[in-house]
């Protein structure tokens, strides 16, 4: 998040992912990019600061996990209403309820369909390595500001406490106030020059025009998926069976498409067939 | 004396504030709601801080401040206006950022976020509308209503046995170390206006110089929440509001909060 030039995280501690809150007061960034930190009283609180910072246009995230991310849900809907970028990061532990604090894929379909009330989706990309971990807080959030939308990174508690060798990107400068002004002219800062006012609201009670603006959502979801649909494929050019999974289940996987092709390989060599 | 030689730029006393837009306003008439909007553009425009105000608008009546004051605003989801608002000013320490809210959202179900700003010191201000009602919902019971006053959901008068008692949160607020300015006025008759708005001008000026939170709770009328004719609410909240909730300043720290 800092070399990504991010403008403000906030958070609540929660296991397997307070290592991020934790991380991020100790590297102390105010002091050297000027990134606002600051562990909220609540996950409630948190996502709403988020939402906040968000339609400043500041570059702004949060990470959480299951129980906290359920607690956000209003907050996410809010976003996704309003349509404003922002990053969620939800490294998934089992439920339901307060559940365990091991790893789990259980909130795919939260996190696939929306999570929160009314027809929204957000983007979703899930890492399987702490390497895809660290890139995709930069993809997250230029995916988030190019459409407008929510960004969320779906990790799981094992990604979330997995120590692997990774190359960090480069530092990127944050966006300067005009940067920003010029990024996003619908963003609330303050009317500079007294352009017109900007307001960012979620509410629309003529219904006309709360259906237009669903129709609008739903056209950048469809151009979501048209555009940015993304997977890493192994070995696929000439498989029988395709295995799909993501996050630690796409390892374990791999692992075993691994193992079956080794066997397969063996049972082709004793019995004379061409090996592939 | 002719009375042209009295009209004269010179001789003004009032004119409509710029930062209130010409557009017909839903409150009620006789609520305090669209009195307390107009100190609030009055006073931005006097301190010349439009470029860099943002404000935050609650669920409630005042959901819609943004269509009638002509500044930067952001709309909360129900009670989480000063989550929003520490996360704006934190981001932008230069602007003056305020939020609006009623006893709902501010005491009862933003309690929490509402506390936590305040606790944090954070350096923005809280425009608290205390009309001890849910106004925008049809009249239920609010965490300031008054014990035996009669709401949609308390139709027989609010009993402590029943409903707890009616909560000051402002006192409270007034005990945490991030407070710098903590007040209570209302807007029922010319001179409170003026204090009223004193006391805002008082508390965005706070936010600008970045003193700690200030909170300007504004004892308000609900005559249709309550039932009332305009005029007979500002005499029941005269009579039964002040009592619970004395208008006057709570803390006013000059330097500002302790860092
Ligand atoms: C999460 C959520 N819960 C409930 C509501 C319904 N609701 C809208 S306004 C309101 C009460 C507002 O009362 P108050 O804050 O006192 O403002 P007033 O209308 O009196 O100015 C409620 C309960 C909502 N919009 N969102
Ligand atoms: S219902 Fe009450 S608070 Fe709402 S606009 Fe009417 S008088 Fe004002
Ligand atoms: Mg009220």
């Amino acid at each position: 998040m800092i070399r990504y030039g991010a403008d403000g995280y906030f958070g609540y501690p929660i296991t397997p992912q307070s290592e991020v809150l934790e991380k991020l007061e100790e590297e102390m960034p105010w002091e050297t990019t000027g990134m606002v930190v600051l562990q909220a009283e609540s996950e409630v609180a948190a996502i709403n600061m988020v939402y906040g910072g968000a339609m400043t246009g500041k570059a702004v995230c949060t990470s959480t996990s299951s129980p906290g991310f359920s607690l956000m849900q209003e907050g996410v809907s809010y976003l996704a209403a309003s349509e404003v970028p922002a990053l969620l990061i939800n490294v998934q532990r089992g439920g339901p309820g307060l559940g365990t604090i091991h790893a789990s894929q259980a909130d795919y379909f939260q996190a696939c369909k929306g999570g929160g009330h009314g027809d929204y989706h957000m983007i979703v990309l899930a890492p399987s390595s702490v390497q895809e971990m660290a890139d995709m807080v930069a993809l997250g959030f230029d995916l988030a500001f190019k459409y407008r939308c929510v960004s969320m990174i779906l990790a799981d508690g094992t990604i979330g406490q997995l120590m692997e060798k990774v190359v960090l990107p480069e530092q990127r400068p944050r966006r300067t106030d005009d940067e920003i002004r010029e990024q996003c002219p619908w963003a609330v800062n303050g009317r500079k020059g007294m352009r017109p006012s900007n307001v960012v609201t979620s509410l629309e009670l003529d219904d006309d025009k709360m259906e237009e603006n669903n129709w609008r959502f739903q056209a950048c979801y469809r151009e979501i998926e048209k555009n940015e649909t993304r997977c890493e494929l192994i070995d696929t050019d000439d498989c029988d069976y395709l295995i799909t999974a993501f996050g630690t289940t796409a390892r374990v996987a791999m692992k075993t498409m691994e193992l079956a092709r080794a066997e397969a390989r063996g049972r082709q060599e004793r019995q004379g067939h061409p090996v592939r | 004396m002719e009375l042209n030689d009295i009209i004269k730029p010179e001789n003004k006393v009032y004119s409509e504030p710029k930062l209130l837009n010409r557009v017909h306003m839903h409150y009620c008439p006789g609520c305090s709601h669209g009195v307390v909007h107009k100190l609030v553009a009055q006073v931005i425009e006097e301190m010349g801080v439009a470029e860099k105000t943002v404000g935050i608008s609650p669920v409630g009546c005042a959901v819609f401040a943004y269509n009638y004051i002509d500044v930067d605003w952001e709309e909360a989801p129900h009670g989480r206006a000063t989550a929003l608002a520490t996360a704006v000013k934190r981001l932008w320490p230069e602007n003056l950022v305020f939020t609006y809210q009623g006893d709902g959202d501010f005491s009862a179900i933003g309690t929490c976020e509402s506390i936590h700003a305040c606790n944090r010191g954070e350096n923005i201000v809280i425009i608290f509308i205390n009309n001890a009602i849910y106004g925008m919902t049809g009249g239920q019971m609010a965490p300031t209503t008054l014990l035996g006053q009669k709401t949609a959901t308390c139709p027989y008068g609010r009993r402590p046995d029943l409903n707890g008692y009616p909560l000051a949160i402002t006192p409270l607020l007034a005990q945490l170390d991030g407070t710098c300015y903590v007040t209570r006025q209302s807007v029922h008759t010319p001179a409170n206006v003026r204090k009223a708005k004193a006391a805002l001008r008082k508390a965005f000026e706070n936010s600008i110089n970045c003193k700690g939170t200030s909170v300007v709770e504004i004892v308000s009328a609900c005559n249709t929440g309550w039932k009332l004719t305009p005029e007979k609410a500002n005499k029941w909240m005269e009579e039964n509001m002040f009592a619970k909730y004395p208008l006057g300043d709570l803390k006013d720290l000059k330097d500002g909060i302790q860092r």
